[in-house]
């Protein structure tokens, strides 16, 4: 039996999300017709939601799917560390760390790499950065930081 | 006012040194932008969003216009010399200017599409011109119920016309109006699905959403595709000028194509992507050899990218007017509008004319730039394509992360773009379109007042929404256009693919 495997898996997905935001938004109060409370719409919305995945996994299950492109874990992983060790540097070491770091993780996500061109690059940023945002723009991010 | 005084004031706003200034640097960035792979005009304007909010809010616009079209250039760029388009618009460009780039006329098809563009540009924007003041008069007649059914009507069209699979894209547009209401809720200050967090309070961040959605996702998408080459050697002026042949063969498809541009880009949902589509089938439909198309066929190029930038220019005529965004671009141009203070709607063509006509103005010397800026600099464009992508993509998402975290000086924004960077992916993985999710959530909330009102209006009566003329129309449209959708007739619909062999 053929299926189309990434339409009933988004249709799953996001029936968990039409029925978890219907339950919710009746809790927020529905209000009356003339002032409609402010679970209504989502409560709409919520249903409109469940129905259209169902009718998607419904259809999904008697269709054939075509292939897709391999999942790109490496790069998924590496962009995402990235990403949440800007949040982490930024916080706590500063601008110019964080943007090194950021660099750093990002080019973790091809297998192969040159350090020296990852750590100049991450210096040119650096510069970049402070030139354009601080100096520029003149935004008030610390660009260094005692960690404790 | 006459249309004339307008157009002084318009040109007297946009002709300013300093203006002109910014929409140089907007276009000359968006360019720049807009041929790194895998970077769209979304991720393009929401990523310079953040270093124009230093400046007034004309020149701010000006030059977030100018990195726009800028961007949709630019994309055509890397569309014709790679096959990597950065913007579904410029998918189409892929199908026959590759080959054209393949055949060694890589700067015929270059020259085309600036000349296309800006025929395409100049059409839309006397469209602009025309219609824009007309239109912003007759919405002033618009009730809540008239403007519940337009936006309804917006968001069935960028659903069903515009994607590849319709039920897929309303889904998410409907998923767009849910992430829309999370927030306290405007009337009773409810907080909704914020899970107790102070930092939703105000609702998701449109920016942050949108990074991630076209940013982080789009680059998460695009490293393992691998190493790309330019083709060699360099585009020399004398290799961009069509011969009399191509000239001739390409006259008629830039008329078409920017005549089917304007009404598609000025109708409400469907923007640049549609337009393109539809010329390049037009254009393949009315050929004498349709067999050429995909092989290099000069109108292939130039009917297509006339349409893109004639959209480009009215999509803002449902934005500046009626404050509906046509498409996600112009979702995060009426965000960034908001942002500076100026509610796009009726009210703007009278209360801000300096905004709104040198604004339009502005267009045309964006245009014009685009014009003088890009035939001496494509030898330039043509050399960022051979950047490698290492030093790219780790650029931009540094880029992202500041550009986010700049805006409200808030880390909370730059974990949402990480969120939705990865879901903007797991939607790739599925083939889930996101440009319907920005949709619906920028006119979700929007969306939720004029039901509200219109029903208080009603006092509570549903059939309220649709008893005056003018939305019982928008009804009836949105029901044909489902059925045309949804409903076979015996045919089936097949948009033109932008998969050609690598």
């Amino acid at each position: 039996m053929q299926r189309n495997v990434p339409d009933v898996v988004g249709g799953v997905l996001l029936l968990a999300l039409g029925v978890g935001v219907s339950i919710a938004a009746t809790s927020y109060g529905l209000g009356t017709g003339a002032q409609i409370g402010p679970g209504l719409f989502p409560l709409l919305l919520g249903l409109v939601l469940s129905g259209l995945a169902l009718v998607m996994i419904v259809a999904g299950m008697r269709t054939a799917g075509n292939h897709t492109e391999p999942f790109a874990w490496r790069p998924l992983v590496a962009i995402s560390a990235s990403i949440a060790t800007f949040v982490g540097g930024l916080s706590t070491l500063g601008l110019l760390p964080a943007i090194l770091l950021t660099t750093v993780m990002a080019s973790l996500a091809e297998k192969r790499r040159s350090w020296t061109a990852v750590l100049l690059l991450a210096l040119v940023l650096c510069v970049g950065a402070w030139l354009i945002f601080i100096r520029g723009l003149g935004l008030l991010i610390p660009t260094f930081r005692m960690p404790f | 006012m006459n249309i004339l005084d307008n157009l002084i004031l318009g040109v007297q706003t946009a002709a300013d040194p300093i203006k002109i200034g910014y929409c140089f640097l907007g276009v000359f960035l968006g360019t720049f932008i807009g041929v790194l792979p895998g970077i769209g005009s979304l991720a393009a304007v929401s990523m310079l969003l953040p270093v124009t909010y230093y400046l007034d809010p004309t020149a701010a616009l000006i030059m977030l216009a100018g990195v726009y079209y800028g961007a949709e250039y630019g994309g055509s760029t890397a569309s014709i010399l790679l096959n990597l388009p950065g913007t579904p618009s410029s998918a189409v460009t892929c199908l026959d200017g590759y080959p054209m780039a393949k055949q060694g006329r890589a700067g015929v098809a270059l020259f085309t599409t600036t000349i296309a563009s800006f025929c395409g540009g100049s059409v839309g924007i006397l469209l602009l011109i025309a219609v824009a003041p007309l239109l912003g008069d007759l919405a002033l007649a618009f009730g809540p119920a008239e403007y519940f059914a337009l936006m309804v009507f917006g968001l069935v069209m960028a659903s069903g016309v515009a994607q590849k699979s319709a039920l897929k894209g309303v889904t998410m547009v409907v998923v767009g109006l849910v992430l829309g209401t999370v927030g306290a809720d405007v009337n009773s200050g409810v907080p909704r699905f914020t899970f107790g967090s102070l930092n939703l309070y105000e609702g998701l961040s449109l920016v942050a959403l949108a990074m991630g959605l076209f940013g982080v996702s789009e680059i998460i998408g695009s490293i393992i595709g691998g190493a790309h080459k330019a083709p060699e050697g360099r585009i020399t002026f004398r290799s961009m000028l069509p011969s009399r042949d191509d000239a001739r063969r390409a006259v008629m498809p830039i008329l078409r194509g920017s005549g089917i541009g304007s009404f598609f880009g000025a109708l409400p949902g469907t923007g640049p992507a549609v337009a393109s589509f539809v010329s390049y089938a037009v254009e393949k439909g009315i050929a004498q050899e349709p067999a050429r198309f995909g092989h290099g066929a000069i109108e292939g190029v130039a009917a297509p990218e006339a349409a893109n930038n004639a959209a480009v220019q009215t999509s803002f005529i449902p934005t500046l007017t009626l404050g509906i965004p046509g498409s996600a671009s112009m979702a995060i141009m009426l965000g960034a509008m908001l942002l500076h203070g100026i509610q796009p709607g009726p009210a703007l063509v009278s209360q801000h004319p300096e905004v709104f006509w040198g604004l339009v103005m502005s267009f045309w010397i964006g245009n014009l730039i685009l014009l003088v800026l890009n035939i001496p600099l494509l030898g330039i464009w043509v050399r960022i394509l051979n950047i490698p992508y290492a030093y790219i993509y780790p650029s931009i998402v540094t880029l992202i992360c500041i550009g986010v975290y700049a805006i409200n000086y808030s880390l909370f924004e730059v974990a949402t773009t990480l969120v939705f960077g990865i879901l903007g992916y797991v939607m790739r993985r599925l083939a889930f379109e996101p440009a319907p999710l920005l949709l619906g959530f920028v006119l979700g909330p929007i969306l939720e007042e004029n039901l509200s009102r219109a029903l208080l209006l009603s006092r509570g009566n549903p059939l309220g929404l649709v008893s005056s003329p003018i939305s019982a129309l928008f009804f009836l449209l949105i029901a044909g256009i489902l059925v045309w959708t949804f409903v076979p007739f015996g045919r089936r619909r097949q948009p033109p693919q932008a998969v050609v062999d690598p």
